[in-house]
């Protein structure tokens, strides 16, 4: 299975959904995308956005040196 | 000159406090010289998934901690259009800072004319901020349910048009605010990232439904975006200009409040061609 890390710490909106999307939108069916990011507003936005988008959320989850991991899984591949 | 924005090739003959609103990695790894660090998550609160200002004694803190006291000239400045720079521009003025200017084109313009990023970080003392709240340029909640019909007010939706339309969903549900007219923040850069001439500011406002004397109401997803064109609102000398800075982040997660979905039936939006 396909997975990669997407570092977007020190990124904030509009930048680390647009980021998200772009890379999602690259990726094949089923690939694992582990999002991270230190920008709280970051952990409603881009699950919220995936879910609605036909992506799999897998969690959000705190990262020990602060920030958040949010695990996606491309259950869609864009047309 | 503009006492709102400032140019790169003047700001090194410039006697005011430079503020990165960056994140910290980002203003760690090279900024202007001279520049403190005030970013934007650091003056701004989070009520579950509802992101607004930080409440007066908390941007009080913050402020005087960066060496910002209430009367120092600042010129404010970020990247890629500068959204941050923008919003925080809007909340020391929400919060009483008169004398603050926006470095047009932000650090690439800095960068673009030969200019040198630092890391070394100043000393600042802690400075007295004594935030003087000025409630007329924001709304809440509540102002906006009771304003819904009033043809007196403007309302901007500064996401994208896949937002606005409830396409792409970044909350409970998509859609826009019943009457919002979609004016994208990226509409008021120009290609180098500078703000466009105030004609050109007036004829996109004014396509996107904005008359002199309407009240200017803001918005996107946590009030980023909108914070450009709060500026750019400024620039053009609007008087009256608000942000609901809880914007989407609260409208679109409380499955109570009203909502539109699709392009508005009454046009708005604006012509691109310019």
């Amino acid at each position: 299975m396909h997975t990669e890390q997407l570092d977007l710490r020190g990124e904030i909106c509009p930048f680390t959904l647009i980021n998200t999307k772009k890379r999602v939108s690259q990726l094949p069916l089923g690939a694992v995308l582990d999002v991270l990011i230190d920008n709280v507003d970051a952990t409603e936005t881009i699950p919220n956005w995936s879910r609605n988008a036909g992506h799999r959320v897998d969690g959000v989850e705190d990262l020990p040196e602060g920030g958040w991991r949010i695990r996606l899984q491309v259950d869609r591949v864009s047309s | 000159m503009n006492e709102l924005l400032i140019e790169a090739q003047s700001l090194k003959a410039w006697d005011g406090l430079i503020v990165d609103t960056r994140m910290p990695q980002r203003y760690a790894a090279g900024h202007l010289p001279g520049a403190v660090n005030l970013p934007l998550v650091s003056i701004r609160q989070q009520q579950g998934p509802v992101t607004l200002v930080a409440d007066a004694g908390d941007f009080a803190q913050r402020a005087g901690a960066a060496g910002i006291g209430q009367d120092t000239p600042l010129v404010v400045y970020s990247e890629r259009g500068q959204p941050d720079a923008g919003y925080v521009m809007w909340a020391l003025h929400y919060h009483g800072h008169a004398g603050v200017r926006l470095l047009d084109g932000g650090l690439e313009a800095w960068v673009s004319q030969g200019n040198a990023l630092v890391e070394e970080i100043p000393s600042v003392g802690n400075k007295p901020f004594n935030a003087v709240l000025a409630p007329e340029k924001r709304v809440d909640r509540d102002w906006m349910l009771a304003h819904l019909d009033d043809e007196g007010v403007c309302l901007l939706d500064n996401r994208t048009y896949e937002e606005y339309t409830g396409e792409d969903v970044l909350a409970r549900q998509g859609g826009h605010i019943p009457g919002a007219c979609w004016l994208p923040w990226e509409a008021l850069l120009q290609p180098d990232l500078s703000l466009r001439p105030k004609t050109q500011l007036r004829y996109i406002f004014s396509q996107a439904g904005l008359r002199p004397d309407h009240t200017a109401v803001v918005h996107c997803q946590t009030g980023n975006r909108s914070g450009l064109v709060y500026v750019g609102l400024q620039l053009i000398g609007h008087t009256d200009v608000r942000m609901y800075d809880a914007s989407w982040s609260q409208w679109g997660n409380e499955l109570n409040l009203p909502i539109e979905i699709g392009e508005r039936r009454e046009s708005c939006i604006p012509n691109s061609s310019i």
